[in-house]
């Protein structure tokens, strides 16, 4: 029995509930609703010694985390699952943290308010490197030792999913396993392996067994029964200590979306959140091969959900929570087989009323794309996101992201004819072969588009956008060494003062030393684990936020490690190097990874492989699957971001899969 | 957009209003009065509720709250006036009872009616609340009450727009009483404190009580009438049957609320008012 709604205090049913501990502190910090739960669709799940219990934890804010997809996807499908429950965590803010620690609250859920110790597992998802001192944090709160060799059968377990996970490495000592890749399906096979635990009795030195029994599930990484040995500062190897343990860890990988519907009740905050709307997953993975780009590579290959699936989990969704906005996601949503087809079946449904807002996040950098975005936003046409990621065309050729100007331009007059007065650009700065004349070449596309923008509109604001890159596992950029900060600044600043005196031009920057940090977590190998370890200890939480970060905490942990930020983040590697990551598989061949590095120093890109043949980067054959698209012909027009002429539609090496090509 | 089947100020005709009473009660309490006004709105838009939009670039629903309870606060005694589009279908005296169900848990509503055209809107007439506020026993209360209650004038330090200022809370007292020991070992003082007056937080700082231990419930808003004082809508106060033709809808010579085109905001969000009358006090006529 579940218990669905209900977020009245005095109806919690579980005598393990610490809301009476909880309520008292509420009253003392900041957005108390952080705390309570209570929110459309969420469940207060019966505890019973036949459930395994899991507490998905999100460790950051509650408004950050809560709209997490991977993370709702898996409330439901276990909440679902007769032999399991799941109850949700979000890292306390400081004040919060403050009180807990003040006055013995352990890290709880928000939806029945049990105490992580109620749990057998805490699974965190990890989306970003910089939450790692947050896991640590959350970990410690929940009352289990920081490092996995000091816990006891008494101890939940602690699991780790998301895409941080494709290199597991620099947590490797606090997470008992990992998750690689998609969880839908895994989740089951784990809460079998975990039940036969709890039913067990959890008894001395099972611990071991469990997590033995764990890394035979495929996409099961756990690190302790892996050996790690170096050769000074290079690691040598990473080998499993037992024969029934694999030597690589292959990622997970569902076959067909539209098997998995969720989340069918997406849950809706009752306090503000980022993204607060309905989400709607149209597809996963991408084609683009953008080669900076982490997503795109490890969630190869691109399944698509049916349109028929989309439009009725839209409508559904819609009626159901009261949102009037719904944003279809993906990596790179305008690619949709008939997205068009989609966005106009949405906003010309009766039931919506016309009152419906329809978004696209990650836009493409063509006409067609601005073209859907008129569609969408008939009404409030405020501002308009697109990436060209590089100032020239050299250096996109680089990184493969295929732009040319005229897509560029043709798409930034397209929105200022259209209505819409300010437009942002993303670029990223520190990439690879880059000069200062790439650099440059932001400032200069930046100030075409809003001199295009002139013709059209007095108010015209072009914003250019820059971050840092941070090379990431599992890309053609993994050998790449990191640009430094003081190299970052300093094209931070020639990007301000050629942009000074241009009308309608903004810039924008984030912090070279973020950049810098995120960077050591980025690739670092189990030796970072102690820098981790060091930061959270000096207080360093939410380094996410800009308030709470400092790059010294940072710095000061590597040195007393005795580690070389040189070493670890700007130094290039070699094609021979052990990398941290060898031994975890997002299906892409090493020998592919490395000729598409090698052809990104040539300055050659590589086209888009829905429409081109098989560059056999292992994605799709090493899992016996394909691209699961709909349709087979490119949309007419452009080069729809890719580089290539498709004005003439084209022929598709892809092999249709017939389950979501009948939509 | 304006064209809409919501867009009832495109025909140049004034909407129906709507007043609806409701509770928020239990860990709903820590959820701040702006994010009540989008619990609305979404409820409104489950229940498919036709309502009347705002015109303009960015049309929002007609929706106008009263004084905000603040975060952390309970109440059996919140109100909130939704401008319906003339050609909602929905059946009036069923809507009460769709809406709770398409609200979060602890929100509920117990009465709606249809005001009469040009009735005041809620922030433009209600004077004063009733306030329960439950605090832990403590030595002294009753004489420091009395001692208050016997100043024309009592300045504490409170918090404004993240600021401290002296502020004279005794004006906003209308009345006040407390009763000892009634349950469990606890103390309620029962309060009516003026509508922009004086806030049942600082009234309990006054008092040498902590906010933070008490338990703060709004029981009853106040407006004037005839004279006296009346709730904006009584308990237990439902739309009409259908099919009331012709005379004015019940309840509605209560109130007279009036919608003018910039009330739609939810109010400045750290909502400061509070009011109340002394003891749950008369009721002007109705039952």
């Amino acid at each position: 029995m579940q218990a669905t709604g209900g977020g009245g205090g005095r109806r919690l049913g579980s005598e393990m509930s610490i809301w009476p501990t909880v309520e008292p502190l509420l009253g003392r910090v900041q957005k108390p609703a952080r705390y309570i739960g209570g929110e459309d669709g969420f469940v207060i799940p019966t505890h019973s010694p036949s459930k395994v219990a899991w507490l998905l934890v999100y460790p950051d804010a509650y408004e950050v985390g809560l709209p997490n997809q991977g993370l709702q996807i898996l409330y439901e499908i276990l909440n679902e699952r007769p032999d399991a429950l799941a109850e949700r965590a979000y890292a306390p803010w400081l004040d919060m943290e403050q009180q807990m620690r003040s006055n013995g609250v352990p890290l709880f859920s928000v939806d029945g308010h049990q105490p992580a110790s109620a749990f057998d597992l805490v699974a965190f998802n990890l989306s970003a490197e910089l939450v790692y001192t947050n896991l640590l944090n959350c970990i410690d709160l929940a009352g289990v030792p920081v490092r996995s060799k000091d816990r006891r059968p008494e101890h939940p377990l602690i699991a780790a999913g998301g895409h941080c996970t494709f290199n597991p490495e620099p947590v490797a000592d606090f997470v008992d396993f990992f998750v690689i890749g998609d969880g839908e399906e895994v989740v089951a096979e784990i809460t079998t392996v975990i039940g036969d635990w709890k039913r067990s009795g959890r008894t001395e030195g099972s611990r071991e067994n469990v997590l033995r029994e764990l890394s035979k599930v495929p996409g099961v990484y756990v690190p302790s029964m892996y050996e790690v040995e170096y050769e000074g500062p290079a690691l040598k190897a990473v080998t499993p200590r037992y024969p029934d343990v694999p030597a690589t860890v292959e990622k997970r990988t569902i076959a067909d979306l539209a098997a998995w519907p969720y989340p069918k009740s997406q849950l809706v905050p009752l306090t503000e959140v980022v993204h607060d709307r309905l989400n709607v997953e149209i597809f996963r993975g991408c084609t683009r091969g953008c080669r900076f780009c982490q997503a795109g590579m490890i969630t190869r290959p691109v399944r698509e959900r049916p349109a028929a699936q989309v439009r009725q989990m839209v409508s559904d969704g819609l009626a159901r929570t009261g949102y009037d906005e719904v944003s279809l996601t993906s990596l790179s949503s305008a690619d949709y087989s008939g997205i068009d087809d989609v966005v106009k079946g949405i906003i010309d449904d009766p039931a919506c009323s016309g009152q419906v807002g329809v978004s696209l996040p990650s836009l493409r950098v063509d006409a067609f794309t601005v073209g859907i975005a008129a569609e969408i936003q008939r009404v409030r046409r405020t501002g308009l996101t697109f990436a060209p990621e590089g100032g020239t065309w050299r250096l996109r050729q680089v990184i493969s992201k295929l732009i040319r100007e005229e897509d560029l331009y043709g798409a930034v007059e397209s929105a200022f004819s259209q209505g819409w007065q300010r437009v942002k650009l993303y670029f990223l700065i520190g990439l690879p072969t880059e000069t200062m004349e790439d650099v440059e070449g932001i400032a200069e596309l930046a100030r075409n588009c809003a001199a295009l923008g002139r013709t059209h509109t007095k108010k015209v604001s072009v914003t250019a956008s820059v971050g840092g890159f941070v090379p990431k596992p599992q890309t053609p950029f993994q050998w790449f060494g990191q640009d430094t900060v003081g190299s970052l600044k300093s094209k931070v600043g020639r990007l301000r003062d050629v942009t000074k005196r241009d009308r309608g031009v903004n810039l924008r920057w984030h912090d070279p030393q973020a950049t810098l940090a995120e960077g050591i977590a980025s690739r670092g190998d189990r030796r970072i684990g102690t820098v981790i370890e060091d930061v959270w200890r000096s207080g360093g939480t939410f380094q996410e936020w800009g308030e709470y970060f400092d790059i010294a905490r940072w710095e000061g942990a590597m040195e007393r490690a005795g580690l070389s930020i040189d070493w670890y983040v700007h130094r290039d590697r070699d094609e021979s190097e052990v990398l941290p990551w060898d031994h975890i598989s997002a299906g892409l061949h090493k020998d592919f990874l490395w000729g598409d590095w090698q052809d990104a120093l040539a300055a050659a890109g590589t086209e888009d492989c829905r429409w081109t043949p098989c560059y056999d980067c292992g994605a799709c054959t090493g899992f016996g699957i394909e691209h699961v698209v709909a349709s087979n012909v490119p949309p007419a027009g452009g080069s729809q971001g890719t580089g290539q002429d498709l004005s003439t539609g084209g022929s598709v090496p892809v092999r249709l899969l017939t389950k979501a090509g009948a939509s | 957009m304006s064209s809409s089947a919501l867009g009832v100020q495109a025909a140049g005709v004034s909407p129906r209003v709507a007043r609806f009473r409701y509770n928020k009660l239990g860990k709903i309490r820590f959820t701040s009065h702006r994010d009540v006004g989008r619990m609305w709105e979404r409820a409104l838009r489950k229940i498919s509720l036709a309502v009347a939009y705002t015109s303009g670039f960015s049309p929002r629903p007609r929706i106008a709250f009263g004084f905000a309870l603040p975060t952390g606060a309970e109440s059996v005694a919140e109100y909130v006036d939704i401008a319906l589009a003339l050609d909602q279908a929905h059946e009036l005296s069923e809507i009460p009872a769709q809406l709770t169900p398409a609200l979060p848990d602890g929100l509920e509503v117990t009465g709606g009616v249809i005001l009469e055209a040009g009735s005041p809107a809620l922030q433009a007439s209600v004077t004063s609340s009733t306030w329960h506020l439950t605090v832990p026993p403590s030595a002294g209360l009753a004489e420091r009450l009395h001692a208050l209650l016997a100043e024309t004038s009592f300045e504490i330090e409170v918090e404004r727009k993240g600021s401290s200022v002296l502020a004279d809370i005794r004006p906003g007292v209308l009345a006040a009483e407390l009763n000892d020991g009634q349950m469990n070992d606890e103390s309620v003082i029962t309060c009516d404190l003026s509508a922009k007056g004086t806030r049942p937080g600082d009234f309990l700082r006054a008092l040498g009580a902590d906010p933070l231990e008490a338990r703060i419930l709004r029981t009853q808003q106040w407006i004037d009438h005839e004279g006296g004082r009346a709730e904006p809508l009584a308990p237990g106060a439902y739309f009409a049957p259908p099919d009331t033709s012709g005379g004015p809808e019940p309840f509605a010579e209560v109130v007279k609320t009036v919608f003018r085109e910039d009330s739609i905001d939810v109010g400045p969000e750290p909502v400061p008012v509070f009011a109340a009358a002394p003891s749950p006090a008369r009721h002007a006529g109705r039952t």
